[in-house]
């Protein structure tokens, strides 16, 4: 079920009004489980038994771990819980890419195999929820946690609707403790909720699918080589988009999860103000982006085993990063890209680091406009088909090549670059600002005037019911 | 989005703005309501009505009625002029069956006709609308409904159900006065070498069952008449002419459209699925376009000899001449009774009466 839909809509009122029921605290969470099953049900009911397999295989497992103290039988069940779940993984997401991989080996070989069709549908928001039960083994693996004593509460933390096709990827130690002492929604949380439903409705509707998804589909399903004005403004719109797109799914999980009483973590902190890269994973998909840190990069050594062994396990927490978000090389690329620009990062700000310039404003600027251009380098590899596609789009963007052809309208091109102008620059004015001040100091006038034209221009944008970005990995 | 949680013993407590949102909210729902009264406004002052929308889902559904027990009814499946001209009305009025209406605008059927050729539980009779750009040109612009509407969803089922409460009522919901189309249109100078197409407009409206007709502006507001003309004129050839890339890319299609119309039309012939082509009139610019690009000797005529179907052309029959085509390629909404009488009676749905025009 898509937030951005009439059924979401009614869907979210029913169970908003059964969550406030005067019913026990148990009641109330059998109506959140069988609301999130309905919720992914909704989409395709059969992938309802992958949840299943999830939550049974990490309960048991964890169960075991907890109770074991023999190494080899750990290891054991530890990898049962990765075998099934990144087996599942493997299996939807990255079936054909391994197909199609095997096969071009083969051709290179001289091998002429030919595959039947792939016709395997990826579950939707399967990383998402994979992630988030690994997590729970594999901290009860590492002893960070114990495990959750209700079964209840554990299914409801693999499946709690809100966030469970697109993030944020929650932890156990977030979430499970939430679902086992009763929580009561004030008023105060409730509309503070559908504000934020508001604000992840207009991002997502208005900026992400009607402002700036026609003008990046527009220069990204081009197949001529581009002018170079054509060539950045339909990235700088892919920028935007993406992010309106993500951050607008992840602003509606909050503040669904808000109206009902529950706490999501923060998943995007202004990200395209980042000074750097390590700032920019600070400030983007930060659940992700922790997750990888904590259960890969730390485990891997981090920066404890010297510069060399830090620029591997950088690189290899990047490009692992990279394929999580789709089974294709250029993914793998994207992550290649930011790992060397953190790689890169690390030795600059060794040498280069202290020099008094960084820390004016203009150096401080200047250094995250060019963090933006970088960004923006990368994100050609993210949403191009092919490597030729991202490499004609380099090309006219780095002007190796000038004469391409216009496609952008004067409309589009005001859409894309005021909208990316105005992003920008509302995310360096809310750099270290939290929204709720900036909310608590508006005044109710202003406030609401700005809550109702945006209300009005959700719902005459129209939109298509497109589905989020990050549903497909 | 940066919202901030406090950390206590892991658990994160999000933290809530200060002031009261109560007073805000409820402005918020005033000024929402005020402008969306007066958006409703603004559109029914420029002549707009209520109308179904036709989208994806809504076609969807009336496919999925062959499954769900009316297989055995007519189904109309084409392009626009189908759509637009055949009156559902007068066709249940006359035959007492009320066909399927699956015609899609610049849509090739040949796609639709596989699907139903595959479908046992398809056993009425076929009408197969002829426009020779979608069809023999192969041109997709809805395929992805006829493609996914078995994969629909029940979440996209329960929206369309959702979306059938509010269509009835609201003028401004149609996809025309979506607000990015708005701006979109808007007439701004472009660069030297950019070439942008003005995107077809608002010409119809829909009933529930996909009944469709000409809107009102299209045939008596002269401004707006001559506004989608000029929209299907960017397509017309020059002084006879187009350019041959045009020609080549337009043409390329026409001996693969032919190929799985006829293997898919044999199926449903095996099956005892009488089917019907129909090419309806055309004229002006668009008669000039179909013309050079799909002479029905070399397009028409093969459709009916490899299927080995019977086919009424609107050059063969006087019946299906004469009528107003207020934008070059759809029949008036005030002459659909006629044009639907008139092909009812060529497929012998009808008794066999004198026409007017002496056929």
């Amino acid at each position: 079920m898509l937030f951005n839909s009439l059924t979401f809509i009614v869907f979210f009122a029913v169970v908003l009004i059964l969550h406030n029921l005067p019913v026990s605290w148990r009641t109330k969470k059998v109506q959140l489980l069988i609301a999130s099953y309905l919720f992914y049900a909704a989409w395709n009911p059969p992938f309802v038994l992958l949840l299943w397999l999830s939550t049974v295989v990490d309960w048991s497992v964890a169960k075991r771990l907890y109770q074991t103290d023999n190494v080899a039988g750990r290891r054991l069940l530890l990898a049962i819980s990765l075998g099934v779940n990144l087996g599942v993984l493997a299996f939807f997401k990255y079936g054909q890419f391994l197909l199609e991989n095997f096969i071009s080996a083969a051709a290179m070989l001289g091998i002429n195999y030919k595959a039947p069709d792939w016709n395997i549908i990826l579950p939707v928001g399967i990383s998402f929820y994979t992630f988030q039960t690994l997590s729970y083994t594999l901290d009860i693996y590492l002893r960070r946690s114990k495990p959750s004593k209700s079964l209840l509460d554990f299914s409801l933390f693999v499946t709690f609707f809100p966030q469970l096709v697109a993030g944020p990827i929650v932890r156990p130690t977030q979430l499970l403790p939430q679902f086992a002492t009763p929580r009561r929604t004030t008023q105060k949380a409730l509309n503070w909720g559908l504000l934020l439903i508001t604000l992840g409705l207009f991002q997502k509707i208005v900026v992400a699918d009607g402002l700036l998804a026609p003008v990046s589909d527009k220069v990204f399903g081009a197949s001529a080589l581009l002018n170079p004005v054509d060539a950045w403004l339909g990235t700088l719109a892919f920028a935007g988009q993406i992010f309106a797109d993500f951050s607008g799914y992840t602003t509606i999980a909050i503040g669904v999860a808000c109206a009902l009483g529950f706490s999501l973590p923060d998943n995007f902190r202004y990200p395209y103000a980042a000074i750097g890269f390590s700032d920019f994973w600070k400030r983007w998909h930060i659940s992700l982006s922790s997750w990888l840190r904590d259960y890969l990069y730390i485990p891997l050594g981090g920066n404890r085993k010297g510069a060399a062994r830090t620029r591997i396990n950088l690189m290899l927490t990047m490009l692992l990063g990279g394929l999580w978000h789709g089974a294709s090389w250029t993914f793998v690329a994207w992550g290649a890209l930011h790992g060397s620009f953190l790689v890169a990062e690390r030795w600059l700000r060794a040498r280069f680091g202290g020099a008094p310039l960084w820390q004016t404003f203009s150096g401080q600027l200047m250094l995250g406009l060019l963090t933006f251009a970088l960004v923006n380098i990368a994100w050609v590899f993210f949403r191009a088909e092919s490597f030729e596609g991202a490499g004609q789009l380099l090309q006219a963007m780095l002007l190796f090549a000038t004469d391409g052809q216009k496609i952008l309208s004067s409309v589009y091109m005001l859409q894309a670059a005021c909208t990316v102008s105005l992003l920008v620059t509302y995310h360096w004015f809310m750099r270290e600002r939290r929204l709720e001040d900036l909310v608590a100091k508006a005044s109710p006038l202003a406030l609401g005037n700005a809550w109702g034209v945006a209300l009005f221009l959700i719902v005459i944008t129209q939109g298509g019911s497109d589905a989020f970005i990050y549903f497909q990995f | 989005m940066l919202l901030s949680t406090s950390s206590s013993e892991g658990i994160q407590t999000r933290i809530l703005p200060k002031a009261s949102l109560v007073a805000p909210l409820l402005l918020a729902i005033g000024v929402c309501s005020a402008l969306l009264i007066a958006w409703e406004m603004f559109w029914r002052s420029e002549g707009a009505v209520p109308s179904y929308r036709n989208s994806d889902e809504l076609w969807s559904k009336e496919r999925r009625r062959i499954n769900e027990g009316d297989g055995h009814l007519p189904v109309i499946a084409g392009s626009s002029r189908v759509l637009f001209n055949i009156d559902l009305d007068t066709w249940e009025r006359l035959t007492g069956e009320r066909p399927i209406q699956l015609g899609l605008e610049g849509t090739s059927p040949v796609s639709m006709v596989e699907g139903l050729a595959n479908d046992p539980d398809f056993t009425g009779d076929l009408l197969i609308g002829v426009s020779p750009v979608p069809l023999f040109g192969g041109l997709d612009t809805r395929g992805k409904a006829v493609m996914g509407y078995k994969r629909t969803s029940y979440s996209a089922r329960a929206g369309q159900w959702l979306s059938e409460l509010l269509e009835p009522y609201l003028a401004f919901y149609h996809k025309d006065y979506a607000l990015f189309q708005i701006i979109k249109r808007q007439p701004l100078p472009n660069r030297d070498g950019v070439s942008i197409r003005m995107g077809v407009r608002r010409l119809t409206v829909m009933d529930q069952d996909r009944n469709t007709r000409l809107w009102w502006r299209v045939e008596s507001d002269p401004e707006y008449r001559d506004l989608a003309r000029s929209i299907w004129a960017q397509r017309f050839p020059r002084d006879g002419k187009l350019p041959p890339p045009v020609v080549e890319f337009m043409t390329s299609k026409i001996e693969n459209s032919l190929e799985r119309m006829q293997k898919a039309v044999n199926t449903l012939h095996q099956r005892g699925v009488k089917v019907t082509f129909l090419q309806s009139p055309a004229s002006g610019g668009f008669l000039e376009l179909e013309q050079l690009l799909y002479p029905r000797e070399s397009t028409w005529q093969i459709l009916l000899a490899e299927t080995g179907s019977e086919g009424f052309h609107w050059e063969d029959h006087p019946g299906l001449q004469g009528y107003e085509l207020p934008e070059y390629s759809h029949i008036a909404s005030g002459e659909r009774e006629r044009f639907t009488t008139e092909v009812l009676r060529l497929m012998g749905k009808i008794p066999q009466v004198k026409t007017a025009a002496g056929e």
